[in-house]
């Protein structure tokens, strides 16, 4: 299997940095957009294991960017975490959104995060053997 | 580092500064190719440059460059080179940085008359200026328009650069600040036995670190005390109940823990735009609130970095609050026990009923004339409390005899403080305060019992109760003869100074005033006659 790659959208550099360093360290590859449009340019061009995004971005927030993620059938099945600094609304506008899997509260820890993304990936890929297993 | 939208980014400096050294115009535009500054040049041709005619030139490219996703430079009139540069944010053309440059030819250009008649311009005059900067070959434009994109990529890039290191600065802060916080918190929690000055500490920091106008630490008291608040914000009971209705209302999370953000309505309210609160809770009980509002900084909105620090900040409070009821617990639960015992004592004796309280009274009253400590005054004051503790173990035929002991009674009596000593001795938190207990009846020339200690000898805790409590014997009946009047009493105290009594407590005891200790004398009478007629 490649090395998973991992999408980060923020448009505060100095978070992306951060997260794009140790997202890389943890083994993934890593690619950035700094708003919500680019990272579904992005997103459409080079097909991510997995979207961590920002809530508050320019253009497109990152729940307009999980919505419209959704709206594609090869896009829809990546899963988002949602990263926000404004943790009531996130909870409530999230949650008929089944790609969004995660929200968490800023500041967090980079290393919590990445936990979560190994949990994440793990998840889909044991998801997609027990479906092959069960059709078989 | 966040802009306000409508704000006007200047050009960036260095590129201006070298289009200067280069003997080029430098010229910021808004995307519609219009001036957003006057274009960086000698005065003549800046004015020249801005001329009707010579803006549509401008304006013209800029309607091309708006379809184009790359730009580069071009000869609109012959002699006349624009190295055009997008400045984007957010990856938006919000405009360009345009730079300019001439060859010779310009000179000879059909629109420099025009526009020099439409900006009442002397001709003679700007082709002078042109002159001495159209110095361009056609050569040099095509290596010009190389290198200055790439200085303007290098530029662009070290801004990004230092925009970047900026806001790791402010987030290095932030949390510095917030680190340094709790660190200070954590620190001041021991501060048990001043529980106020603790919470005023954290209402500040809420105001200074946290950048909020107001907040205030709203304590429900237990039992019967009431609601206190700590901190810049004073809101009267009214108001506090309107809030926390609120907080119950809008979030009946809350006071389970969570952290209630709701809008204030009213901009010219301190709190506007924004309150937050969040419950103090410690052992399973819901303590108090943290509200604050009044937000200060670039963005009013209460973030989730401040809502976790009110969860760390409540967290932290709750176990303070816990450890001060449990210590207030503790101490009342101390000072319950000391009293049952000597409550013991004045139940068997009622010729000493009140003794104790009063010898504690003027032995901690003797030790704060003496300038001691309030720890120590407060040893001394319990050890006066306990000092007789030991009659318990002599018999009451003994302890209320109205005549003269014999030699084994008054044996018996001697060994009190021996008794009082060995009923306490295993009590950790009494250790303190043996001395005052063992040695209260040691005299200060050696004579005394039960260990014939001398002058500095005995424990000064016992030099000082012996004082109290040789005056109190004296004013007080007896089982074995009346009370004695004020000034034989004072008289006495004095004549046995240096030999009985240590002169130094002696003294100090005489230069106090005495009308607390004769009211508590009242009172204690009062209540003998009251358990008299019972």
């Amino acid at each position: 299997m490649s090395t998973p790659l991992i999408l980060l959208a923020d448009d505060e550099p100095h978070i992306t940095h951060v997260m794009a360093r140790a997202v890389r360290m943890a083994g993934f590859d890593v690619i950035t957009a700094e708003d919500g449009e680019e990272a579904y340019e992005l997103a459409a061009e080079r097909l991510p294991d997995l979207i961590v995004t920002d809530l508050q971005m320019p253009y497109m927030s990152g729940i307009e960017l999980a919505e419209k993620l959704c709206g594609r059938e090869e896009l829809a099945k990546i899963p988002v975490i949602l990263l926000s600094a404004r943790g009531y609304v996130v909870s409530e506008d999230s949650q008929h959104m089944k790609n969004v899997r995660l929200t968490l509260e800023k500041p967090f820890s980079a290393k919590f995060v990445i936990e979560q993304i190994r949990t994440l990936l793990d998840e889909r890929s044991g998801g997609e053997e027990g479906a092959g297993k069960e059709a078989a | 580092m966040l802009r306000r939208p409508g704000q006007v980014r200047p050009m960036p400096p260095e590129f201006e500064r070298r289009c200067v050294q280069l003997g080029l115009l430098a010229w910021h535009l808004d995307p519609n190719g219009m001036s957003v500054a006057e274009p960086t040049a000698p005065d003549l041709l800046a004015m020249w440059m801005s001329s009707r005619p010579m803006r549509r030139v401008l304006t013209d490219l800029a309607s091309q460059w708006s379809g184009m996703d790359t730009i580069g430079p071009s000869e609109p009139i012959p002699g006349m080179w624009v190295f055009p540069f997008a400045e984007t944010h957010r990856r938006r053309r919000t405009g360009y940085f345009v730079a300019i440059g001439f060859e010779p030819k310009i000179l000879d250009s059909d629109l420099l008359e025009p526009s020099c008649v439409g900006g009442s311009l002397q001709l003679g005059s700007v082709k002078h200026q042109l002159a001495v900067h159209a110095t361009l070959t056609p050569t040099c434009a095509k290596v010009l328009g190389s290198t200055l994109s790439w200085m303007l990529e290098d530029i662009t890039s070290g801004t990004k650069v230092e925009q970047t290191i900026e806001g790791f600065t402010e987030q290095l802060a932030l949390t510095y600040e917030t680190v340094s916080m709790l660190s200070d918190l954590g620190t001041g929690m021991s501060a048990m036995g001043d529980p106020a000055s603790f919470l005023r500490s954290v209402g500040e920091h809420i105001s200074d670190t946290l950048q909020y106008g107001w907040a205030s630490i709203v304590i429900e008291g237990r039992g019967e005390q009431g609601r206190t608040q700590y901190g810049n914000l004073r809101l009267d009971d009214v108001e506090l109940d309107a809030v926390l209705d609120r907080i119950e209302e809008d979030n009946p999370d809350a006071m389970a823990g969570s952290t209630a953000i709701f809008g204030v309505a009213d901009p010219g309210s301190p709190l506007a735009p924004q309150l937050v609160a969040h419950p103090i809770k410690g052992g399973g009980r819901v303590h108090g609130v943290i509200i604050a509002g009044g937000k200060m900084g670039e963005d009013p909105q209460v973030s989730t970095y401040e809502t976790k620090s009110f969860q760390s900040l409540s967290g932290l409070l709750g176990a303070f609050l816990e450890n001060v009821e449990l210590y207030e617990d503790q101490r009342r639960m101390f000072f319950g026990t000391i009293r049952s015992m000597s409550g013991a004592l004045d139940a068997k004796d009622r010729y000493t009923r009140g003794h104790s309280d009063r010898v504690a009274y003027l032995s901690a009253e003797i030790a704060r004339k003496l300038g001691l400590s309030d720890d120590e005054i407060e040893r001394i004051h319990i050890s006066g409390i306990l000092h007789d503790v030991g009659k318990i173990g002599v018999p009451e035929s003994v302890l209320c005899k109205p005549g003269r002991l014999t030699a084994e009674e008054f044996d018996a009596i001697k060994r009190h403080p021996q008794i009082g000593y060995d009923i306490l001795k295993d009590i950790p938190s009494l250790e303190d305060v043996l001395p005052g207990v063992l040695h209260h009846h040691e005299r200060y020339d050696g004579k005394g019992y039960p260990h014939g200690l001398e002058g500095e000898d005995i424990p000064f805790m016992a030099r000082i109760i012996g004082v109290a409590d040789t005056f109190d014997a004296m004013s007080s009946n007896r089982a074995y003869r009346s009370k004695m009047s004020r000034d034989v009493v004072l008289g006495e105290i004095r004549a046995v100074s240096g030999s009985q009594l240590d002169p130094a407590a002696a003294e100090a005891f005489l230069q106090l005033d005495l009308a607390e200790y004769d009211r508590m004398v009242e009172s204690h009478a009062a209540q003998d006659s009251m358990g008299e007629a019972a």
